[in-house]
């Protein structure tokens, strides 16, 4: 009998480890944009960029820069999305995103399960994605689809009258800083010690040990054990 | 040191457009004078990002109630200019006699201003923001504006804030004296919290406000909400560092804790 | 080669760049070079030619090309507008004619190729030399209008041998503005009228209280300087206007302005009503009528003539001169105005005459009876001004008075009976005691020059002088602006057959009232030339186009006329090279002269100017002037500092002149009701267009149909700000663009309550038609307006190309579209002024399938 089984195809695992990429260069030329507070990130860029180029004004060598590396990442992220995309919609109803219980109960039982598990270190008995993973995943999928719509009503603004073009304009910049912080729990939670089974399976191998899903991963277990694959 | 301003008043005013062509000569002898374009070819183009005056014309009640309004389109060089602070590249400055200014050479017409301007003044041509600039290369030389400089009836005058005021205050209370109808300074007093005051005034029938299209509480609702989306962010992402930081500790403490016991437990 | 980058731009803003100004200095009065113009850039003063007016400019000059036009402060009332702003956009046109042209296709199809000037000047010089040695110097017709060579060019035509100087004004004012005014304020001949016209009197506006503006107002910003600053400077001051047109403009104001929104071609019916509610509520000064006016004469109602006059002799400025004495009535019966003590102003007396006792009236008398019937009710129902509102405008003019003015209008040649409006605009003036008065109409200075050329007086009469004595139609024709009866003439061969038409700025196909036939008239000619930096209408009947160059290439004579109450004295210099091979107008008839008059002549009237250039013309006016007061000559700057750039103007005065024979201001017009007399002696059916009294002859429109179906209007015009005349500098002028398309100056305006009913909207394309001239077909789109009178088809004058669009496929920015009403009039001529109908008749309208 197999120890592990695949928890991550590769499709996914494929296509997180490009989306982590494409996200970092959004993320690095889109906040300059957002807030002079990471300016520098304009400047630093600005800085051999204007000496090659031979302009005078740094900051402005480094925001077209930006917004050049910001339109290509975004093509390309798109390129990379499109067959992920179409791929994830034949399974669609099987997404782990998908709460397994839906009612304000499910909701306080699930949360209560995450602390229990993240503060009391106790055993206890999650999902695929635990509650919060769900949530977040349904953030992120939420925030990415608004971005990429307003992202690109951005790049034809023409196409659109000054206010709607605004308007996409608001939605990008705060669909943005919900994704951030969204991903700022995400990337501490992902680099955590005890997830490190996750880390490595969406990483490196793609696979868990068993026993390590029936005891962390009860429900999940239980799922698998239905459907015949432990 | 006294800032400039300019003031339109409607009553004066013939409608006869010297202010705008006159702005655009002005703005196409400047790119002549930089050996931008020959003379000759930037006056056998249209270039609309010369005209940073444009007429806006509108249609009110039926006849024979009726009547046109030209409302007067340009940049108020607000006191808190929303353009001046959100232009990620510093592109857009303020002179040392008020007037904001979009310096074309860092511009990347990334439509920031575009965005946060309530008075829909800048306009992207070609990959650079246009705006009024109030002439402030002649004003510092001691030129009038342009508009200023071409006005037959001096319905556009300029000079330092206190003179303006002084003057528009004065006409406006003839208007409203010989007229009956009050006659305001829109303006020159701060106008809302998003722009503060202007230093582009309009003496005007206060009842014509609309007419006119000049906004009494100009906003750009969605820029706000960017911006407390951008203060709520900054909060919120400092509190999820600390809070990172502390569940870590936290978390590696009491993982120790459990540790320890489960050896001397089994120990 | 210049180093300054855009970044210098930003950064020139707080230095002084090192370094004098280059160029002409000018003196304290005009504009100072400053560092801000970077050292390469000089001013030159030009007279403004974008529409007609001359205002007082400077040009700045950046390495030979003018690239700002701005106003000459160095007057009182320095101003221009915005078509002064774009002016470089005309000079620079692309389009523009920078070759001689010699035709190649038809008549009117535009095909021409380019000659050199010598093959040009030969061609023209060889046809008037010919025509000149055979002894039929007067069928060669000189048309000028916007002429380069102002100050002999008609000396030179007059020297050549014609009397047919055939000025455009009876398309624009005609014989209306003069007959109407000096009928009243004397001035001119009754017959063989040629002036006073547009520039003879401003409405002081800067210090009126209140203002009727009429016809055209002076917000659209033509006569810039100074009747569109004076307009500003009044609004500014507190006046109050109302604004009588079919269309609401803009120009006037926008707030607080009152409009009565009148039926097009009733605005004589207006007048009557203001005039009667001033007689009945006795909206006059009677001292005034008695002193100034001629309002207490005593008239014999069965001829309109004054009952007795004798001539008298008064004491004028130290000279002895006749003058015209009246009886009018007194306490102790009746007496000569100039025995009377007090005199009466209404009633009805019996005078003894020669034995003979005749009943008679005063005239204002006759005037209060004859204007009874013209109660605001009637003005109501026939100008569709509501009552309450002309009651209301005139007791604010007689609030006001006499601080108040009925402005005269402008290219107000307009309908049948527009000599009437002219009229009763007089009239009202006069009534109210407005002229000479502050905030009133005032009397136009003008510095009078030394003529450059003297050419001998000619025996020949010119052909209006003819038709004077010769057609019973049109005894009241201006003799100096008759462009429309000489098309009349061509077509008739009366008195003798015109063959050459030389035009210098004249655009009679596209500025005149009857278009079909004036081509018709054109092709008739065995030559015409054509002088004109543009493309237009006319030029594409052209055999020869020769192209001068623009105001801003040239040097012009002095000029000393402008309409305004200050006597004015101004040049236009030179500011840059003519573009191609456009020459300046002077260079021009030098050549012609050279080549057609005899050496001897040529010697007298060119020799000087032909060795020292301008020079030469400059210093023959300078030495000449004449016309201002002593204290006003003194002041004049020498003649350097003038071609310097300093323009000088003279002393407001608050005057009218009166030329009558009676020396009153002739409420009760004498001349006219002699005039009128005969007429009706002689069984003339349009009589009572110059009947004295106020009476309502009515407008062909009006006369015609009372109301009109849903389809029919009227067509009326008026100036947008940036529009000039016939447009040449304006259609394809890259630097108006943008505010010709955000007013959509090419469309036509009805009111939306017909458009609705047409079934059309916003942009719907329109086919527009005179019925009477159905083959010409005009295709416009179309604007619902609520700002627009029911009856009314708005277009703005000289803006779009209309249905004679030839001409704009030479033009790469102006679309071959769009209505100009004198394509579709028919060749008509108002009642005995021989007046241009430009708006008296009717089109169809229809949406374009």
């Amino acid at each position: 009998m197999a120890k592990t089984i695949k928890v991550y195809g590769n499709m996914e695992r494929w296509f997180h480890s490009h989306l982590v990429h494409f996200v970092a260069f959004m993320i690095i030329s889109g906040l300059p944009v957002l807030s002079h507070s990471f300016d520098f990130i304009a400047y630093g860029v600005g800085i051999p960029v204007s000496t090659l180029m031979g302009s005078q004004d740094i900051l402005s060598a480094g925001m077209s820069f930006l917004r050049f590396i910001h339109y290509t990442s975004a093509f390309l992220l798109t390129l990379m999305a499109i067959p992920f995309v179409l791929y994830k919609l034949t399974n669609f109803t099987t997404w782990s995103m998908w709460p397994d219980k839906w009612g304000i109960k499910a909701t306080i039982d699930g949360t209560a399960e995450m602390w229990k598990f993240y503060m009391k270190q106790e055993h206890v008995s999650f999902g695929k994605m635990n509650i919060g993973q769900k949530f977040f995943a349904q953030g992120v999928v939420l925030c990415m689809i608004v971005i990429f719509i307003s992202g690109y009503m951005l790049i034809f603004r023409d196409m659109f009258s000054v206010e709607v073009a605004s308007y996409a304009r608001g939605a990008h910049a705060i669909s943005f800083v919900l994704l951030g912080m969204l991903l700022m729990i995400h990337i501490y939670l992902a680099t955590h010690p005890t997830n490190k089974n996750s880390y490595k399976a969406m990483f490196k191998t793609g696979e868990m040990d068993i026993d390590f899903i029936k005891d962390h991963h009860g429900i999940y277990y239980d799922k698998l054990k239905k459907e015949g694959k432990v | 040191m006294s800032v400039n301003m300019k003031c339109y008043d409607t009553t004066p005013c013939i409608r006869c457009f010297a202010c705008m062509v006159g702005c655009s000569a002005e703005n196409r002898l400047r790119l002549q004078r930089d050996d931008y374009i020959g003379v000759e070819k930037s006056d056998q183009e249209k270039m609309p990002q010369t005209y940073h005056l444009t007429p806006k014309r509108k249609e009110f009640g039926t006849f024979p109630d009726s009547r046109q309004v030209t409302a007067f389109h340009h940049c108020n060089h607000c006191e808190k200019a929303p353009c001046l602070d959100i232009c990620p590249v510093d592109a857009i400055i303020r002179r040392p006699g008020g007037e904001v200014v979009i310096d074309h050479e860092p511009c990347i017409g990334c439509s920031s201003c575009v965005d946060a301007c309530p008075f829909d003044v800048p306009v992207i041509t070609d990959g650079k923001a246009y705006k009024c600039h109030g002439c402030y290369d002649r004003v510092e030389n001691g030129l009038k504006p342009s508009c200023v400089n071409v006005c037959p009836t001096e319905a556009m005058f300029s000079g330092t804030k206190e003179e303006v005021l002084k003057e528009a205050y004065k006409r406006a209370s003839l208007y409203t004296k010989v007229t009956g109808k009050e006659h305001i300074v829109y303006g020159a007093d701060k106008v809302n919290d998003y722009v503060g005051s202007l230093l582009w005034v309009t003496i005007i029938p206060k009842e014509d406000l609309d007419a006119y299209q000049l906004d009494t509480d100009p906003e750009r609702t969605v820029m706000e909400a960017r911006n407390f989306a951008k203060s709520a962010g900054a909060v919120g992402a400092a509190a999820i560092v600390v809070g990172s930081v502390g569940h870590l500790i936290y978390w590696i403490g009491k993982r120790k804790e459990k540790v320890q016991n489960e050896e001397q437990n089994h120990g | 080669m210049n180093e300054t980058s855009r970044r210098d731009f930003l950064k020139g803003g707080a230095a002084t760049i090192a370094g004098a100004a280059v160029g002409i200095p000018l003196s304290a009065d005009t504009k100072i070079v400053t560092s801000v113009d970077f050292n390469r850039e000089k001013k030159v003063s030009v007279l403004c030619r974008m529409c007609a007016q001359k205002c007082p400019s400077i040009a700045t000059v950046l390495d030979d090309r003018v690239v700002r036009l701005e106003p000459n402060m160095g007057t009182p009332y320095g101003a221009v507008c915005g078509r002064a702003a774009g002016a470089m956009g005309a000079t620079y046109d692309a389009d523009r004619i920078t070759t001689p042209l010699i035709r190649t296709g038809e008549r009117g199809e535009g095909k021409f190729r380019k000659a050199t000037w010598d093959e040009a000047l030969d061609m023209v010089a060889e046809k008037l030399k010919t025509i000149r040695e055979e002894g039929d110097a007067k069928s060669v017709a000189y048309l000028p209008r916007f002429s380069a060579a102002g100050g002999i060019d008609k000396g030179f035509f007059q020297l050549y041998g014609t009397p047919n100087i055939v000025g455009y004004g009876d398309t624009c004012f005609g014989a209306s503005l003069p007959v109407g005014y000096g009928t009243v304020m004397g001035g001119t001949k009754l017959s063989a009228v040629s002036g006073p016209g547009t520039s003879a009197v401003s409405a002081d506006h800067e210090f009126a209280k209140y203002g009727i503006l009429m016809q055209r107002n002076v917000g659209g910003a033509l006569v810039c300087h100074p009747w569109g600053k004076t307009f500003g400077l009044g609004k500014k001051n507190g006046m109050e206007i109302v604004v009588i047109d079919p269309r609401k403009p803009s120009e006037a104001g926008e707030s607080l302005v009152d409009w009565a929104p009148i039926k097009p071609g009733t605005d004589a019916a207006f007048l009557l009503g203001l005039m009667n509610e001033i007689f009945v509520k006795k909206y006059y000064d009677e001292k005034h009528l008695k002193q100034k006016t001629n309002a207490d004469m005593l008239i014999n109602p069965e001829t309109g003539l004054p009952v007795q006059t004798q001539i008298i002799k008064k004491m004028k400025k130290g000279k002895q001169v006749d003058v015209e004495d009246y009886l009018v009535a007194t306490d102790s019966g009746t007496s000569f105005k100039s025995k009377a003590g007090d005199s009466k102003l209404l009633g009805e007396y019996e005078v003894s005459v020669n034995g003979v006792n005749i009943k008679c009236k005063t005239a204002l008398q006759m005037m209060m009876d004859s204007c009874e019937k013209y109660t605001p009710d009637f003005v109501e129902s026939e100008a569709k001004i509501e009552a309450s509102q002309l009651r209301k405008i005139a007791k604010k003019l007689n609030d006001a008075k006499p601080a108040c003015f009925i402005e005269r209008g402008y290219r107000s040649e307009r309908y049948a009976n527009s000599m009437r409006e002219k009229l009763l605009m007089t009239q009202l003036n006069a009534i109210l005691g407005v002229y000479g008065k502050k905030g009133g109409v005032i009397q136009n200075g003008k510095v009078k020059l030394g003529k450059a050329i003297k050419a001998p007086k000619l025996k020949e009469a010119n052909i209006a002088k003819w038709i004077v004595k010769h057609d019973a139609d049109k005894p009241l024709i201006n003799v100096k602006f008759y462009r429309r009866a000489w098309i009349e003439a061509i077509l008739k061969e009366k008195p003798y057959k015109q063959r050459v038409a030389f035009i210098w700025g004249q655009n009679i196909v596209g500025g005149s009232v009857g278009a079909l036939e004036i081509t018709k008239a054109l092709k008739k000619l065995e030559t015409i030339i054509c002088v004109s930096p543009y493309w237009n209408e006319t030029t594409m009947f052209a055999d020869v186009i020769l192209p001068d160059a623009t105001f801003l290439e040239r040097d012009e004579c002095l000029n000393g006329k402008w309409k305004s109450p200050l006597a004015t004295l101004g040049v236009n210099r030179k500011a840059s090279e003519p573009l191609g091979e456009s020459k300046d107008g002077y260079w021009i008839v030098n050549e012609l002269a050279k080549r057609i008059v005899t050496p001897e002549e040529y010697e007298k009237h060119f020799g000087e100017y032909n060795r020292r250039g301008m020079i030469a013309i400059w210093e023959k006016q300078y030495q000449g002037i004449h016309g201002i007061t002593p204290k006003e000559k003194a002041s004049i700057p020498p003649l350097e500092d003038i071609l310097n750039g300093r323009v000088w103007a003279g002393d407001k005065h608050y005057k009218i002149k009166c030329k009558t024979k009676t020396g009153k201001w002739e409420i009760y017009p004498t001349s006219l009701a002699k005039m009128y007399k005969e007429l009706k002696d002689a069984g003339h059916k349009d009589a009572e267009f110059v009947n004295p009294l106020p009476v309502y002859d009515k407008a062909e429109v009006i006369a015609q149909k009372a109301n009109l179906a849903d389809d029919e209007f009227i067509p009326i015009t008026g100036f947008h700000p940036l529009g000039t005349f016939t447009g040449q500098q304006t259609k394809n002028n890259m630097l108006f663009k943008l505010i010709f398309e955000e007013h959509q100056a090419d469309h036509v305006f009805i009111s939306t309550n017909r458009g609705k009913k047409l079934g059309l909207k916003d942009g719907d394309k329109v086919e527009i038609v005179n019925p009477k001239l159905p083959e010409i077909v005009s295709v416009a789109k179309v604007k619902l307006s609520e700002t627009v009178q029911d009856d009314a088809l708005f277009s703005y004058y000289g803006v779009s190309a209309g249905a004679m669009n030839t001409f704009a496929k030479h033009l790469s920015h102006h679309e071959r579209d769009g209505f100009n009403p004198n394509h579709h009039s028919e060749f008509v001529f108002s009642p005995l002024t021989a007046g241009n109908p430009s708006q008296d008749f009717i089109v169809k309208l229809k949406r374009r399938a």
